[in-house]
This record gives C-alpha cells, sequence and structure tokens, in this order.
C-alpha cells in the first residue's frame, strides 16, 4: 500500500544526504520482495557508498 | 477498491452456479436479503474465501468442521469429486481483477473430505493490457491482494455483525486489533520497520568495528553500554510482567465484585458505592479545572507578583529619573499646546496667559530626551497596570486556594465515605461464610494492585535514569571511535545510521500524534453525524489514546467507554472505521474501501439505524449489506429507497434445504415482509 502524501512529505524535509537514503530505505521496505536481512544489506552498501563519496569530495 | 461481481458454484448453500452484481458509483448501495438459514453468512464466507483464501471465519467455532463445498452436489456425485468455485471480481487504483479459487470435495458414506484447488488472478491494467495467463503463484496473489487490502485489516471494511459489536469493546485483543488496523492503514508500521532496520544495523556495524579494531577502550565502552542495556531491557520486560498482572489483576477484582453482588445486601452497597465515585470522578474533574485556572493565573501574573515589593521603589526612582531628565511631559504634548497656544494637560489659553507660556516654552527648551526613556516608560506602565490590578489578582487567587481546598476536602469526605462502603462489604462478607473467602480475595487484590503500580513506577525510573547513562556512555564511544583515523569511515557510516534513525524517531512521533489527532477529529465528526440526536451531546470525542486505543469520552470529559450502551458502541466502531478509511485514503482519491456488512443493524437502535442509512452511503464509498428481516422492516426499506442510493437489490430464496437462489430485484419491488 503506498505510504500516505504527508509521510512522504516528512520524508522529503529530511536533511538532503539522509532524504535519499531514507527514500531507497522506504522503497525496499513498502516492496515487500525482500527480507530484512536483505534491506539491511542494501542500506548499509547505500551508506558506505554515500559517506565515501562524501570523503573522497 | 471497489467490489464488482462474486460469482460463485457449488459453494455452500448455492447449489449450481449464481452471482451477485455489487453496485458503486452514484448508487453505491447494494441491499441482498434473507431470513436467517438462507445463506447470508454464505456469501459472506464466499468473499473472505475469494479474497484470501480462507476457509474459517471469525465467527466459527474451530473445532467444529466446516464444508465449503456444497452437500447436494456431493450426494448427486455418486462418490465422485466435486469442485466449489469463487470468482471475484473487483477493481483497485485504476486496474481490474479477476480471482479464482477453488476448494475440491468428496464425499464418503458421511464423511466429507476438502482439499484446496487452483488459485489464478488475472489483472487488466490502467490501460485496458490484459495478459491471458493468470498468477497462480499463491505466494504473490497473497501479496498482491494484501497490498489492495491487507488481510489483517480486512476485518474493519468487511465485517460480520460480530465483528462490530467488539470492535469498540476494551479487552485487550480488541485493543491489539484496533492498534494493528491503523498502524498498517496509516503506514506506522513501516516507520517502526525502518527504525528497528536501522537500530540492527547500527549494531552489526558497531560489533564489526569492534571486531576489526580491536580497541581495548572501545570493547571496554561496548560492554559497558551492553550491559545497561539488558539491564534496561529486563526492567522493560519486568514492567510487561507487571502489565500483565495489573490485567489479569483488575479482571479478579471485577469477578468477585461481581460474585459478592450476587448478595442483595452486599449489591444495596456496591450501588452506593459506585454512585459516590462517580461523585468522586466529578469532584476529581472540578479539582483538575481548578487546579489548571490557578496554573494559568500563576503564569501571567507570577512575575508581578514576585516582583511586587520591588515594584514601588522601582517606580518611585523611574519617576525620579524622569523629572531629574526633564522629559516628565512628552514633546508631543509641548509643540502640541505651543502650535495651538492651549496648554495640551490643562486647557489654559496660552495667548493670555504669557507666564504660562514662558513655562511651556522653558520646558521645550531644556527638553532632554533620553535613550532609556521609552523603555523607562514601558516599566512604569507595566508597574502602573500591575497596582490597578493587584487586588483583584490577589482576590482571584485567594478564593481559587479556598475552592481548591474545599474541593479537596470533599474528595477526603468522599474517600472515607468510600472507605466506609468497603468496610461495610467487608462486614457482611464476614458474616456470611460463603463470601467471607471472596472479600479477603478482594483486599488481597486490591492490594496487590497498587503494589503492581508501585513497582511499575519504579522501574520506569530506574529504566529513566540507566537511559541516561546509558546515552553518556554512548557519546564517550562515539568520541573515541573519531578520534581513531583508521576507524574514520566507520565512525562516518555509525553517525549517518544513528542521524538517519533519529530523522525516522522524530517523524513517527510527529506522524502518529498527527495521525491519532486527525483520526480522532474524524471519528468525532462522523459519530456526530451517525448517532440519534438524542445521544448527540452525551459523547464529546471519541478519542485515540497515545496506545492506539479508543476512548469514548463523555460530555464532561469523563472517559465512559466503560458505560455506554451497545447500540452506541456499534456507532461508535461503525465511526471509527469510516475515519480510518478516510484518513487512511488522505489526499488519494484513488484509496477507498467497500464496506461489507454482514447483519450490522441487530442491536442498533431505530432511530441510530435511520442516521446510518442515510449517511453511510456518503461517507464511504461502497456500502454492502446483508440484512435479515428484523433488520429490514418496511421502515428502513422506505429509508434505503428514500436516499436514492439503491443500486442492487437482491434476496435470497430458499428453494431447498441445503440449496439457497440469489433473486435480483427490480428497485420498485419491495422486499421487507415485516412492518
Amino acid at each position: 500500500m503506498k505510504t500516505t502524501k504527508e509521510l512522504d512529505q516528512k520524508i522529503n524535509e529530511f536533511p538532503e544526504h539522509l532524504s535519499q537514503l531514507a527514500k531507497f530505505l522506504m522503497k525496499d521496505i513498502e516492496g515487500g520482495n525482500l527480507s530484512n536481512s536483505q534491506i539491511e544489506d542494501r542500506i548499509r552498501q547505500e551508506i558506505r557508498e554515500t559517506v565515501l563519496g562524501e570523503m573522497n569530495k | 477498491m471497489k467490489l464488482q461481481k462474486i460469482y460463485m458454484k457449488n459453494f455452500r448453500q448455492f447449489y449450481g452456479e449464481q452471482e451477485i452484481e455489487f453496485s458503486a458509483g452514484d448508487q453505491n448501495v447494494t441491499i441482498i436479503f434473507g431470513e436467517n438459514g438462507k445463506g447470508k453468512t454464505g456469501i459472506f464466507r464466499a468473499l473472505m474465501f475469494g479474497l484470501y483464501g480462507s476457509i474459517h471465519i471469525e465467527q466459527d467455532n474451530p473445532n467444529e468442521a466446516l464444508h465449503l463445498v456444497n452437500f447436494i452436489a456431493l450426494e448427486e456425485s455418486n462418490n465422485m469429486p466435486i469442485e466449489a468455485k469463487v470468482r471475484l471480481q473487483f477493481e483497485s487504483k485504476g486496474k481490474n481483477y479477476e480471482l479464482h479459487r477453488s476448494i475440491m470435495g468428496v464425499m464418503a458414506g458421511n464423511d466429507i473430505k476438502e482439499r484446496m484447488g487452483d488459485v489464478e488472478l488475472y489483472i487488466t491494467d490502467e490501460n485496458g493490457n490484459f495478459s491471458p495467463d493468470p498468477i497462480t503463484d499463491e505466494f504473490e496473489i497473497q501479496r498482491l491482494i494484501n497490498d489492495i487490502l491487507h488481510e489483517s485489516i480486512k476485518d474493519f471494511f468487511l465485517f460480520d455483525a460480530e465483528k462490530i459489536e467488539t470492535l469498540a469493546k476494551t479487552d485487550k485483543n480488541v485493543k491489539e486489533e484496533v492498534k494493528n488496523g491503523i498502524v498498517k492503514l496509516l503506514h506506522i508500521d513501516k516507520l517502526e520497520s525502518a527504525i528497528n532496520l536501522l537500530t540492527k544495523l547500527h549494531a552489526t556495524e558497531k560489533r564489526r568495528l569492534l571486531q576489526d579494531s580491536k580497541n581495548l577502550d572501545l570493547n571496554q565502552k561496548q560492554n559497558e553500554i551492553d550491559n545497561l542495556t539488558n539491564e534496561i531491557s529486563d526492567l522493560e520486560e519486568r514492567i510487561s510482567m507487571k502489565d500483565a498482572n495489573i490485567q489479569a489483576c483488575t479482571q479478579e477484582i471485577a469477578d468477585v465484585e461481581a460474585k459478592l453482588s450476587e448478595n442483595e445486601d452486599v449489591k444495596k452497597i456496591q450501588e452506593r458505592y459506585h454512585e459516590t465515585q462517580e461523585k468522586k470522578t466529578y469532584e476529581l474533574k472540578l479539582l483538575k479545572a481548578k487546579k489548571d485556572e490557578m496554573k494559568n493565573t500563576l503564569i501571567s501574573n507570577g512575575p508581578n507578583l514576585i516582583l511586587k515589593d520591588t515594584y514601588y521603589s522601582v517606580k518611585n526612582y523611574l519617576d525620579q529619573v524622569f523629572v531629574d531628565q526633564k522629559d516628565l511631559i512628552p514633546i508631543e504634548v509641548i509643540e502640541k499646546s505651543l502650535n495651538e497656544m492651549v496648554c495640551a494637560a490643562c486647557g489654559t489659553d496660552l495667548r493670555e496667559n504669557p507666564d504660562h507660556l514662558k513655562n511651556v516654552e522653558f520646558l521645550k527648551n531644556n527638553f532632554k530626551r533620553s535613550n532609556l526613556t521609552p523603555l523607562i516608560s514601558l516599566i512604569t506602565s507595566v508597574i502602573h497596570d500591575y497596582q490597578i490590578s493587584e487586588e483583584e489578582i490577589i482576590h482571584t487567587i485567594d478564593s481559587n486556594l479556598k475552592d481548591f481546598r474545599s474541593i479537596k476536602d470533599n474528595i477526603a469526605a468522599i474517600d472515607q465515605q468510600l472507605d466506609s462502603f468497603q468496610m461495610d462489604i467487608a462486614d457482611k462478607a464476614q458474616q456470611q461464610e460463603n463470601l467471607s473467602h471472596l472479600e479477603s480475595t478482594l483486599t488481597q487484590k486490591k492490594q496487590d494492585l497498587e503494589n503492581f503500580k508501585v513497582d511499575i513506577a519504579k522501574m520506569k525510573d530506574q529504566i529513566a535514569e540507566k537511559e541516561k547513562d546509558k546515552n553518556a556512555l554512548e557519546k564517550e564511544f562515539n568520541r573515541l571511535i573519531r578520534q581513531n583515523e583508521s576507524l574514520k569511515v566507520d565512525a562516518k557510516v555509525l553517525q549517518y545510521i544513528d542521524d538517519l534513525k533519529s530523522e525516522f524517531q522524530r517523524v513517527f512521533s510527529e506522524y502518529s500524534d498527527n495521525m491519532r489527532h486527525k483520526l480522532t477529529e474524524e471519528a468525532t465528526a462522523i459519530f456526530k453525524v451517525l448517532i440519534d440526536r438524542k445521544d448527540k451531546d452525551l459523547i464529546s470525542k471519541i478519542d485515540i489514546n497515545e496506545k492506539y486505543e479508543i476512548e469514548i469520552m463523555g460530555w464532561d470529559q469523563v472517559n465512559i467507554t466503560q458505560d455506554i450502551s451497545q447500540g452506541q458502541r456499534q456507532v461508535v466502531a461503525l465511526s471509527f472505521i469510516t475515519a480510518l478509511a478516510k484518513v487512511a485514503a488522505g489526499d488519494y482519491a484513488d484509496i477507498s474501501f467497500p464496506l461489507f456488512m454482514d447483519t450490522p443493524f441487530g442491536r442498533i437502535s431505530g432511530t441510530n439505524r435511520d442516521q446510518l442509512i442515510e449517511n453511510i452511503p456518503q461517507l464511504s464509498s461502497q456500502w454492502i449489506l446483508l440484512l435479515t428481516d428484523t433488520e429490514l422492516s418496511k421502515t428502513e426499506e422506505m429509508q434505503f429507497k428514500a436516499t436514492g442510493k439503491l443500486g442492487k437489490w437482491y434476496k435470497l430464496d430458499q428453494i431447498k434445504k441445503g440449496h439457497s437462489e440469489i433473486v435480483e430485484l427490480d428497485l420498485q419491488e419491495s422486499l421487507a415482509t415485516r412492518g
């Protein structure tokens, strides 16, 4: 089931670097196709890439 | 979601092939009328079987065997297998779905064996594209259907009469169910999942970092954090056990009191006890209101009251400053007097009084405005205002204090009365041997209840203390990893996870509070529309509290959840369900749920029925009703027809035992069999 507009809006208002990660995480949770461990692996990977990208700037 | 059509073949009483088309749009009401035993619940079963593959519905006794395949078809089959089928057509978010389910049955002697058959789902998308190959994977179908209307919340929209009665009850299971419905429909569960997932990820990342670094300081800090975490979770577990004890104890007290009330003498005292307790509730409410009033008076006048003794000397001093600055009279007044040649303060004609004119000119020439003048004016004016109202404020505080004391005295007197009733009950019980053990149990249980509450309060304090220590340790741990150059990336990753979690926690709290507030507002507004006029003012609010429980507040803001009638309870339940669907839909016009109700009017008064018939079609996208003869008299039939919302009209005819026929009627025809 689609999240409500209000919730989408609140996630959009996260600080920019966190908002992308939050959307990524919510999409995986809503999809309902992945296990919790799979989602955990994917978000871990995404955060690491964001951090490394930021440090290499 | 809109239900379009249900087709049944040899399913329950529906021998052969039969179908019902559901109405939607402007005429969104479908009524299926049938006296008891003619197959109304069979249709409800077909819907549950079709959508979720459920063989049992909530009202079934799980120990009793239940068969879905039609008996007549089985008897005629000469021991050959018979297939019962349900085909359901519905629409959701622009897509059309056709779901086929079957169950095979075979009769051997008196024994019937049934086995689930195939399931197929056909989908036509928003553009009319249709795949001829159905989805047949049960798991995938379940996922798709749950995405439209999750099985765990289906009972809020597709329900039988018993469901609606239980929904507004206050027992633990119902509370859990209501909570589940709210968190699922409003996606609060998804936020909870995100927070839990990030908490777990943080722990895993931290463990990995500790293993890699082998830093003793870090490991030691983490051990301390782990110990505190364990202690906190032990305490939480103990609190939840004590909570369960409180629930059990409260129930036991109610049971013992009920047994005691079987004795006439005790019953009379209990009645007086309850009346007195109501008085106490009222006095407590007055006390709270008075306390709030006193708090407000103190907040607005507190600073003045604290400083009042200093005010007089400050004001005298500031007045002197004005005099010294020679700007006691504002320049605007002096200039106005000179321009108009009339003293603006006393009205003296300055042309005729040259000495007065001289004085005014002197004032102008010597006028000196300090930068502090506006501030001094403000302070003196505030002090002046306070001095004017001081007497009144002190009088108000005194009288509030007197009222407060008097209410407190009343409560103390009521408590004494309550104690004396308790003692009277104990005496009566002691006089009769069969009751004496009940009385001692009651006293013991009441003491236990108090002890549990004290224990819980103590443990909550301990948790707060430990959480504080844990936070300090976490900060220290983070400081240590930031100092370590080789752990820079890991430290940053942990920081990201932590920040993300904090953001989700903040949104969780804001969003869930907001949603509860919206639900409270909507449910109350809908209730006011649905309830009988005479009961409108009885209930001021249907509140959804922090634990997501439905609480019904009376006109005087007292919680009356336990005290309302069954009929009112049903209207509360309906208001809540409709509000939940509305809040869940939010701004998305395409999210709506049908209300499918099996015999819902049983305990609802005539006037309330009229209100529901008139208003539910406006509040819900589709209303499908299975009604029995006592629910659809000529009065209700006229009401339904008068709304102009009735789109489909069916009756169930029993041809013989085990064979009911669904007959569609013209909307002009009459159905009701009772006056």
